[in-house]
């Protein structure tokens, strides 16, 4: 760019691209960031905000350009949205389609950017603007366990890291300093050191005092806090621990305090809620240049292995929304990926010279493990009323979960979890308040609550409202994957059809190959008879649905993408429960079904992890320990595509901590 | 029809009309200080989307009201006219009419037109204070997600009373209301602090949803 020659390059502008640009420029490093969509002053959150108040779908991308009803090979940037997996972009017939031809998908390609090939979809999706998909974090902010970092060594699945949690406990300090978490280090050590929780140095403190728990949170509490005998997690009992937020339960950093706008995902309207560009706003006032609208196309490796610059089509749109677009290069010392866990595969991939030689499988790429061991937290969702009120859609998305149970001899056998604890009714579970108004205005039954397909209006339609929506209640289970060398990424070009299927630059887009591992699976079953049983023990009404079929294309029933048959070995598991965990009201199955379930449903936790794996061998690695090329050494890579393992933990917290330990290697690296 | 659009007759049958469907008060969709004016952004989009059945069902409602306000009519005098409107009440009824009356409830509630002849997914948002405003927030006593003026901790105690959100009256517990408990489960165990809090009405972080009025 404009010849200069910086210390650092950096792709993308989302929290790990932004932590590592504000640790070099505070260090006196010259420093360019290269992003793939706009820069957002401050003052655009509002016109992000009113984007999503007029949104008729509220999914998590509803905010952020381009906006939902945009073509991906017509945009500059685009990215996935949960909006592309809608049952309207489903064909029938699909699961033989996308087997027998080349170029079908499971979703329509003139919707859906990510080029799905199944067996099951990859449910999550990320965002391609300045400050990234923090945009639409929930500001979760877990630190993984001890034993997260070593399965293969303790369990005997999975893989281990390269290194343990003691190397990165001072990250995960200033990562929460970073972020602004909120939570009492006491207690979480108190509730979960046993299970491998680790805080350093002794009297650690967080940088805020933890946010208030819900009413939600206190009554489950008041129903399971403390309870032991879970099927399956024998001698593990069950806390209900509120949840380290990226929050401010005071002011922090110059932002307001949380007003439970119930809204952390899409946005939230008053910045209460951390996200990158208050790291990305440090880093331009330390010293960093911030390049927008530039997609990276091309690593270019020089003759001698090293990076030698970054390609990149800086883009706008004239008067009449064309695309205009001029091509530049970048060129630093030192260079660093953190365009997410999809984008920085695709960009190696897209860098590939030649179908032989050092870069013949692309950039980085000697193991071939570039784009594999795709991976996210596969969510189970149980939903059910409570008998009093307990007044969710209020407060932050969650405030609390249940940790005790995601480490345990178990992991062995089956995928661990953890449980989010929603304050938000059946919001995420059915597409409520929508669809219950929908039910009881127009005498149908989606929701399950009008079963008598009534038409209420004036008192009883409020009273029959103001009865089901403060009792509605979800728990939300997000179950670890297994890393996997099928699930990947791969390119669109590289399709029969490929040149059909480019974004609105001309450039490929991602092909996804994704399934989950009967270990994953396995983990779904455990999360359906803990919901039972904390159904049985609260003497709750189950209303979970897990369809085998949803609505299609055209209306016509289409098979689910995101369903999967329960595998008939484990029927038993089922079949063997006291009879009180496969009653009607706690499984929601008619009583013939003998509370054996045909299948279970995922939802799409947004972690999108994995593809860009450390390791300590370069054989099955594409980064070293340092999270630097094994191929390549001046060539760095940030967040959570570096995640060998995804654990239970959402990966935020984790992949700025490491973001900020590779900011310290590379600061030595430069000298 | 024989007033314009605009009159301020057509908009009082209109906001009376939605009192009688949603059950909420008349003044809580149409504040005598009203300088949003959602009623008219309302309006507006009902007439456009649902256009001649609109007016019937305007027409309609004036006639079977006769110029009474709801918040003076009997609690038979309203469940007549509603079903009435709604082609509840066994009658012959214009299925568009009907249809209408619908989506005029999901207009108020939810802050979206849903098109009357059903086709699915082209459902738009009227407006931003349309959304903000819906009333299955105050239903759930609660703020639209995305809109809440409310003070940190609002959500570690309970809400103001139902009465402030709707500025009716208590309605009666639907009769069904404990028909979702299912026999023979164990008691549900919520702690008694909660099940007391429950009844208490105004939480200390809550505030009346009249400070909703005025915006963000």
């Amino acid at each position: 760019m404009n010849g200069k020659r910086y210390d650092v390059v950096i792709v993308g502008a989302g929290i790990a691209g932004s932590l590592v640009a504000r640790e070099l420029a505070r260090r006196g490093k010259s420093v360019l960031i290269l992003e793939a969509g706009p820069e957002t002053p401050p003052t655009n959150r509002e016109t992000y905000l009113e984007n999503f108040y007029l949104a008729a779908a509220k999914t998590p991308e509803s905010p952020y350009p381009p906006l939902e009803g945009s073509r991906p090979s017509a945009e500059p940037a685009p990215r996935a949205t949960v909006a592309d997996t809608f049952g309207s972009n489903v064909e029938p017939g699909w699961p033989e389609k996308v087997q027998s031809d080349p170029d079908a998908f499971i979703y329509d390609p003139v919707k859906s950017y990510l080029l799905q090939k199944g067996p099951h979809p990859f449910a999550s999706t990320y965002e391609r603007v300045a400050g990234g998909t923090t945009w639409h974090w929930l500001g979760t902010s877990l630190r993984f366990l001890d034993n997260d970092f070593k399965m293969r060594s303790v369990y005997g699945v999975e893989r281990d890291w390269p290194w343990g949690v003691d190397e990165l406990l001072p990250y995960y300090n200033a990562a929460e300093s970073s972020i602004g978490v909120a939570a009492d280090a006491a207690t979480q050590e108190r509730e979960l050191g046993e299970i491998g929780l680790r805080y350093a140095p002794p009297g650690y403190q967080y940088p805020m005092q933890p946010i208030l728990t819900s009413l939600v949170d206190e009554a489950v509490t008041g129903g399971i806090g403390g309870a032991t005998g879970f099927v399956g997690f024998e001698g593990l009992g069950v806390e209900v621990t509120p949840t380290p937020q990226g929050r401010n339960s005071q002011p922090y950093a110059n932002r307001r305090v949380c007003a439970g706008n119930t809204n952390c995902i899409p946005i939230c309207p008053i910045q209460a809620k951390y996200d990158a560009t208050v790291t990305l706003s440090e880093a331009k006032q330390a010293g960093a240049e911030l390049l927008s609208q530039a997609v990276a196309t091309r690593v270019v490796v020089g003759e001698n292995g090293a990076v030698a610059g970054i390609e990149y089509l800086r883009w706008q749109r004239d008067g009449s929304g064309t695309i205009e677009r001029t091509p530049g290069t970048a060129v630093g010392t030192l260079y660093v990926l953190a365009a997410h866990a999809i984008e920085t595969p695709k960009l190696l991939l897209m860098s590939r010279r030649d179908d032989q030689g050092a870069l013949g499988h692309g950039v980085a790429n000697s193991s071939d493990q570039v784009g594999r061991n795709l991976m996210d937290h596969p969510l189970y969702l149980s939903w059910a009323l409570f008998d009093d009120k307990a007044w969710g859609y209020r407060g932050p998305l969650s405030t609390a979960g249940v940790e005790s149970l995601r480490d345990g001899a178990f992991r062995s056998q089956r995928a661990a979890w953890r449980v989010e604890i929603g304050n938000e009714g059946w919001n995420f579970s059915i597409g409520d308040p929508w669809t219950t108004v929908g039910d009881f205005v127009l005498g149908t039954n989606a929701s399950q609550l009008n079963p008598d397909t009534r038409t209420l209006f004036g008192d009883a339609l409020v009273a029959k409202l103001n009865d089901v929506f403060p009792r509605q209640w979800r728990m939300g289970f997000l179950v670890e994957q297994t890393p996997e060398p099928g699930n990947r990424v791969t390119l669109s070009t590289d399709l029969p059809g490929g040149a059909a299927f480019t974004d609105g630059l001309g450039l490929p887009r991602p092909v996804i190959h994704y399934d989950l591992s009967d270990y994953t699976k396995l983990g779904f079953v455990y999360a359906e008879i803990f919901a039972r049983d904390v159904y049985r023990r609260m003497g709750l009404r189950c209303y979970t649905q897990n369809p085998k079929e949803i609505v299609g294309r055209g209306g016509a029933l289409v098979a689910n993408p995101t369903w999967f048959p329960l595998a008939p070995e484990w029927r038993q598991v089922f079949a063997s429960l006291p009879p009180e965990l496969k009653a009607p009201e706690v499984t929601n199955l008619p009583a013939a079904a003998d509370g054996i379930p045909e299948g279970f449903q995922y939802f799409g936790a947004g972690h999108v992890v994995g593809t860009t794996v450390i390791g300590s061998d370069r054989a099955s690695s594409v980064l070293d320990p340092a999270q630097r090329s094994w191929d390549h050494p001046n060539l760095f890579m940030v967040g959570s595509g570096n995640f060998p393992t995804i654990t239970t933990a959402n990966p935020t917290l984790t992949l700025a901590a490491m973001a900020l330990m590779a900011a310290d290697q590379i600061a030595k690296q430069l000298g | 029809m024989s007033e314009t659009s605009s009159s301020p007759q057509r908009m009082e049958d209109f906001v009376q009309m939605s009192a009688l469907l949603t059950g909420f008060a008349a003044g809580t969709i149409a504040p005598s200080l009203d300088p949003v004016d959602l009623k008219s952004t309302l309006f507006a989009a009902a007439e456009k989307g649902a256009g001649d059945a609109f007016d019937r069902l305007l027409d309609q409602y004036a006639q079977l009201a006769g110029g009474k306000p709801v918040s003076q009519m009997t609690p038979a005098e309203r469940q007549s006219i509603g079903e009435s409107l709604l082609g509840l009440d066994g009658q012959p009824s214009d299925p568009q009419t009907t249809a209408t009356a619908r989506s005029v409830m999901r207009l108020l509630y939810l802050g979206y037109w849903y098109p009357i002849d059903g086709s699915a997914g082209a459902e738009t948002v009227v407006s931003d204070q349309a959304y903000v405003r819906g009333l299955a927030w105050r239903a759930m006593q609660s703020h639209a997600m995305g809109f809440s003026t409310w003070s940190y901790g609002y959500w570690a105690s309970p809400p103001p009373p139902l009465t402030d959100f709707t500025g009716n009256p208590a309605p009666a517990p639907p009769a069904d209301a404990a028909a979702e408990v299912p026999a023979g489960t164990a008691a549900a165990s919520l702690p008694a602090e909660a099940a007391a809090a429950s009844t208490l009405g105004q939480g200390k972080g809550g505030q009346s949803p009249a400070d909703l009025v005025g915006g963000r």
